[in-house]
């Protein structure tokens, strides 16, 4: 079961229907600026803050949106890309 | 998925906030004491009782956790010199460690080695430093104290490495001889630089008065002249004008202010106390977060100033899609819904060489 890592120096922010990735702490210098996440994305989020499998949060995106698990697991691979791009999962 | 840069997303936020009244952006007056001692200044408190008023390192922090918990997601320590609060470190790693958005406002005096090694590891976004003078004799007459040299050498230090920094100049009476070199001296640093064009009512308690230190009008439009040739591409405060020109609301309403301040801005003075902006009148609105919480305070400091009448006079007024009312220009008549007919003086003068400026180009 793969879980991935989550970089713990950053923070979601939820503010006026955004979703907003910002770094914390040291990682301030790196990173510079804020990730902005879709619904999806957020929900990917925080399901891997929580130290959620891909398969977990394959299922929690089907159980919160009308697709099916393929689909789902395909936007759940997508997310962590972006997200290990971005330096946010390790 | 899409990075925004830190400017691209406050600016992002701005309207959006302001239109939810969710507060976004905090200044924390952590301090009236100062290391300096500015004629000028509008917070500085000398009697040593005041450091038992003071909030605690605590007591900042649970009014910041309050305001993240509300949306606040940009953040500006000041004072007073806020680096002088015991508890300045502590308050500044929370807003880091919590991903707040963070300006840190100084006179640059404690902004030594020690002090950029650790802005240059938990990076803030921007620090603003106020400039007093050009040499020595300008320090002394402007802040009582010869700070001249380990300021400037501080500066040099902080843009070297990599901090992003904001030069401050307030012009005044006592840096009149000066105002023009400190300008130039501030252009040398090659880094955006304000030129305040608005002095402060002092504090009642703090023994100083705005006449004291106030420069005649005519002098004041020499400096923004000379302001707007040394730093066409800079900040300053025409420049935030301009950008509050560009959002698409009207300047003038029947309820509320223009401005985002109290919509999606405040500010929390060294006492305590919730004000839309660090010196709005007293007697038009504030809020007591620390006795009835953040949440609390700030919907009905929010209430006040969403449905603030503005003066009469400002609806028949012909400069009114120039100039929008705001309560702290008008510091003495505001709670009584007037204008100041100085200040009103004032703004005509500077549209009006403004407008004399944009037809000679």
């Amino acid at each position: 079961m793969s879980k991935p890592l989550l970089n713990k120096d950053f923070v979601l922010r939820k503010v006026c229907g955004l979703n907003v990735v910002l770094p914390t702490g040291a990682n301030v210098k790196d990173f510079g600026g804020a990730l902005n996440l879709n619904d999806t994305g957020a929900l990917i989020y925080e399901q891997l803050q929580a130290g959620k499998t891909v398969e977990e949060t394959v299922s929690a995106l089907v159980a919160a949106y009308d697709v099916t698990p393929e689909t789902a697991l395909a936007d759940v691979q997508e997310t962590i890309e972006s997200l290990r791009e971005a330096g946010v999962v390790a | 998925m899409d990075k925004l840069p830190y400017r691209e997303f406050l600016a992002m936020l701005q309207e959006k906030t302001r239109e939810a009244d969710i507060p976004y952006s905090g200044s924390f007056e952590l301090t009236p004491l100062c290391n300096l001692d500015c004629k000028m200044c509008y917070v500085h408190l000398q009697d040593p009782s005041v450091k038992h008023q003071m909030l605690s390192g605590e007591q900042w922090i649970s009014l910041i956790q309050q305001a993240i918990d509300e949306g606040m997601m940009e953040a500006l320590l000041t004072g007073g010199e806020a680096m002088t609060h015991p508890a300045f470190w502590d308050i500044y790693m929370y807003l880091i460690n919590h991903g707040i958005v963070t300006r840190v406002k100084t006179n640059g005096l404690l902004l030594n080695e020690e002090a950029i090694k650790r802005f240059q590891e938990y990076r803030p976004f921007q620090i603003d430093i106020s400039l007093y003078g050009c040499d020595s004799e300008s320090y002394v007459a402007v802040t009582g104290v010869d700070a001249y040299e380990q300021v400037v050498s501080h500066i040099r230090m902080a843009i070297d490495a990599g901090l992003h920094i904001q030069i401050m100049i307030t012009p005044s009476s006592y840096m009149s001889p000066w105002t023009e070199r400190v300008m130039q001296l501030a252009k040398s640093f090659y880094v955006n630089v304000m030129v305040n064009d608005t002095l402060i009512d002092p504090y009642d308690n703090t023994g100083r008065q705005k006449k004291d230190f106030d420069i005649p009008l005519e002098e004041d439009l020499r400096i923004q002249e000379k302001r707007k040739e040394l730093f066409s591409s800079g900040y300053s405060t025409d420049d935030h004008e301009f950008f509050m020109k560009r959002l698409n609301r009207p300047m003038l309403s029947d309820k509320g202010l223009y401005c985002s301040a109290g919509r999606s801005g405040f500010a929390v003075n060294w006492d305590g106390v919730l004000l839309p902006c660090l010196s709005f009148p007293r007697d038009v609105v504030c809020a007591h977060p620390l006795r009835d919480g953040f949440h609390q305070a700030w919907n009905e400091m929010n209430d006040v100033v969403k449905n603030y009448e503005v003066p009469k006079a400002c609806h028949s007024c012909e400069l009114n899609d120039k100039c929008h009312y705001c309560p702290m220009h008008h510091q003495k008549v505001a709670a009584k819904h007037l204008c100041d007919p100085d200040y009103c003086n004032y703004v005509k003068a500077r549209i009006k060489a403004a407008e004399k400026t944009n037809k000679d180009n």
